[in-house]
């Protein structure tokens, strides 16, 4: 099957599929400690080696999601989640922020598409250069 | 109680990969006894970490190199076992062809005098 059909079935299947990394680990872990108690360990110590050898677990099931891909979309969509819930939390001050870049990005909208218009955007009449302007003086 | 084991050797980046390849060209295995297989044929001079292993087994998975079923370990526990796939035998082939004109160069620049003898 196409690589990325798998990877896109994964990322429907990803909470599963986070459980089942997890019993995974969590074998490799059970087989480790059997080993060593094999090896002449007690129950307890057998187990305590067996975690220092994994590691951080919690970093191997990172890093091994990593490997499904989606990593960069789904850390995206926890950031927008994450900003969300700090505007709900706080909204009078959410409100300023946002009045505040609303009428600071609006003003100088508004600026510059008068300064465009009138200093930088050339009249729009043929051989504008040309236009001259006359009136009277009637003093 | 691994004291007596010689300095290991720092697996080089993207030997893994063909490494597993190679280990399950022999049969499914699980997770475990890859890492395992990979220490002992090496006489444990390779020592491969949790932290690369299931990174390296479900990123070949994502390839399609290797597929992975939950099956019952020998023990009779529930354990996910990985095999290769056709795709994955064609991959290995290709790997190891590379890897071994790979180090027939760098034995080349290292030893000249051995091939000047011959």
């Amino acid at each position: 099957m196409n690589a990325f059909f798998r990877k896109l079935r994964w990322l429907v299947q990803r909470p599963s599929r986070a459980r089942e990394l997890q019993e995974e680990l969590r074998f490799h872990l059970e087989q480790e400690a059997e080993e060593r108690q094999d090896d002449g360990l007690t129950e307890d110590e057998a187990q305590w080696a067996a975690r220092r050898e994994i590691g951080n677990l919690a970093l191997v099931e990172e890093d091994t999601r990593a490997a499904w891909g989606w990593t960069g979309p789904e850390q995206l969509a926890r950031d927008i989640g994450y900003g969300l819930r700090q505007i709900r939390r706080n909204p009078s001050f959410s409100a300023i922020a946002i009045a505040t870049l609303a009428l600071g990005i609006g003003g100088i909208a508004a600026m510059f598409s008068a300064f465009d218009t009138v200093l930088i955007r050339p009249l729009p009449y043929t051989n504008a250069d040309r236009l001259v302007m006359i009136w009277l003086d009637m003093g | 109680m691994r004291a007596h084991t010689p300095a290991r050797v720092e697996l080089l980046q993207g030997t893994l990969d063909l490494l597993i390849l190679r280990t399950l060209l022999t049969g499914p295995a699980h997770g475990h006894a890859i890492a395992k297989h990979i220490q002992r044929t090496s006489e444990e001079l390779l020592q491969v970490e949790t932290g690369s292993l299931y990174p390296a087994l479900h990123r070949l998975e994502a390839k399609g190199w290797i597929d992975a079923n939950w099956e019952r370990s020998n023990k009779g526990k529930r354990a996910r076992f990985y095999k290769l796939t056709p795709l994955g035998r064609r991959q290995l082939a290709t790997e190891r062809s590379k890897w071994e004109t790979l180090a027939r160069a760098i034995g080349l620049i290292l030893n000249p005098a051995d091939q000047e003898a011959q």
